[in-house]
């Protein structure tokens, strides 16, 4: 989960309150898909990279 | 590239490919699919190694999966280690020696010796090829196994060579192939015997060279310079990894498009209910026409019966093949046998 937090600035007196806030509402909302990056389908590849990658010369004399 | 030309994206969200080598251990290998299921890939491809494979083909049955078997070749993969969730993709090792085996004997080539790696897939290949010569009315004289990873093969040479078997049959991978055929010549096996490779790709031919390689036959499933199609494709993975494409290549692309498609038909990841998509679509692509996966998992497709050429008749680095004949699926692979695997009907 990837959270962006921006438009305040944690340095000046303001900034610090709006962060805690922004900071506080991210963490209240975390549990929904707001602010976050959606979530991957994700599919694998297994081998022997040099199987596939291969070329020349070959491997060993 | 399958991911790319299939708009990155499948059921909304963005596809996401992991990728690892196994270094060809099968503890490394099954260990690694095992956590990549449990975090939620939804298919492995290619896995190579037949010892990998087996276990493989467990997992996705266990946790509800997909496994695509690309560059593994055994043939028990749809035989005594099937499974519900795996697809043998392009070829195995029966198809592999059909060809080739074949060829020899029509050639006056009765008499076998084989040189087979010492695990699963080497002795898999070496008994379905000898099922397969003494169907043809040939005959083996013997063989030596040699362990995985070996590199100087004098002794094994000397016993093909003394066997005075006129065909010396390699049960071994791609990663032997090149190293043997050198090394066979250095003991000038050829012309007296033949020499026949049961498993070789088009980069095994380019690292052996023309003038050693010329006259090998290998059956494959692609050949980049068939036809426009596959040339078309050739030319696209040419620019982008500076080199022609493999059997395992093309049939990487076409199985992930081929699954992806599944997906997004099925609108889900559920292993069983993509698996059951992908076995009732057609499969056609730039290198299959109307291929379909049986029961057992075996993709039924044909296989193309190839030679090496001559340095003469090669006109361009790539130009590497002749393709003799097409070898029909029905007779490239074997039947489905429900005696061992009771997913076959």
């Amino acid at each position: 989960m990837t959270m962006t937090i921006s438009a305040t600035n944690p340095a000046r007196p303001l900034g610090k309150a709006l962060f805690a806030l922004s900071l506080s509402a991210a963490v209240l909302i975390g549990g929904s898909s707001w602010g976050q990056t959606k979530e991957t389908f994700k599919i694998g590849m297994l081998n022997e990279c040099r199987a596939l990658s291969r070329t020349f010369p070959a491997p060993g004399p | 590239m399958a991911i790319e030309d299939f708009g990155g994206k499948v059921l909304d969200r963005p596809i996401e490919l992991v990728s690892a080598d196994h270094l060809n251990k099968p503890d490394i290998g099954i260990g690694l699919a095992r956590k990549w299921y449990d975090e939620d890939v939804h298919a492995i491809f290619d896995i190579g190694i037949t010892s990998v494979a087996i276990g493989v083909q467990n997992l996705a049955k266990e946790k509800n999966k997909v496994a695509v078997f690309i560059s593994s070749s055994s043939s028990d993969l749809t035989g005594k280690y099937c499974g519900p969730n795996g697809i043998h993709w392009h070829h195995n090792n029966f198809s592999q020696a059909f060809g080739v085996v074949k060829a020899a004997i029509d050639a006056g080539g009765k008499d076998f010796f084989f040189m087979t790696v010492d695990y699963a897939f080497g002795h898999n290949i070496q008994r379905d090829t000898t099922a397969m010569i003494e169907a043809n009315g040939g005959k083996v004289l013997g063989a030596t196994p040699h362990p995985f990873d070996r590199t100087d093969y004098s002794s094994d040479l000397l016993k093909a060579q003394s066997s005075r078997a006129k065909v010396i049959a390699l049960a071994t991978t791609s990663v032997h192939v090149p190293s043997i055929v050198k090394q066979a010549d250095e003991f000038g096996i050829r012309p007296a015997q033949i020499v026949a490779p049961l498993s070789m790709t088009l980069h095994d031919v380019k690292s052996i060279g023309l003038q050693s390689a010329q006259g090998l036959m290998e059956t494959t499933s692609y050949y980049w310079d068939q036809n426009d199609e596959t040339r078309t494709f050739a030319k696209r993975f040419q620019e982008r990894f500076k080199k022609m494409p493999n059997m395992n290549h093309a049939a990487a692309y076409g199985a992930v498009m081929h699954y992806l498609k599944a997906v997004q038909a099925s609108g889900t990841g559920d292993g069983n209910i993509v698996m059951a998509k992908m076995k009732e679509t057609p499969i056609n692509d730039f290198m299959t026409k109307n291929g379909r996966i049986r029961p057992d998992g075996q993709v039924m497709r044909d296989q193309y019966l190839l030679q090496v050429k001559t340095p003469v008749e090669s006109k361009s680095e790539w130009d590497l093949y002749k393709v003799l004949a097409t070898v029909p699926a029905e007779v490239a692979f074997q039947k489905a046998d429900p005696a061992a695997c009771s997913y076959a009907k």
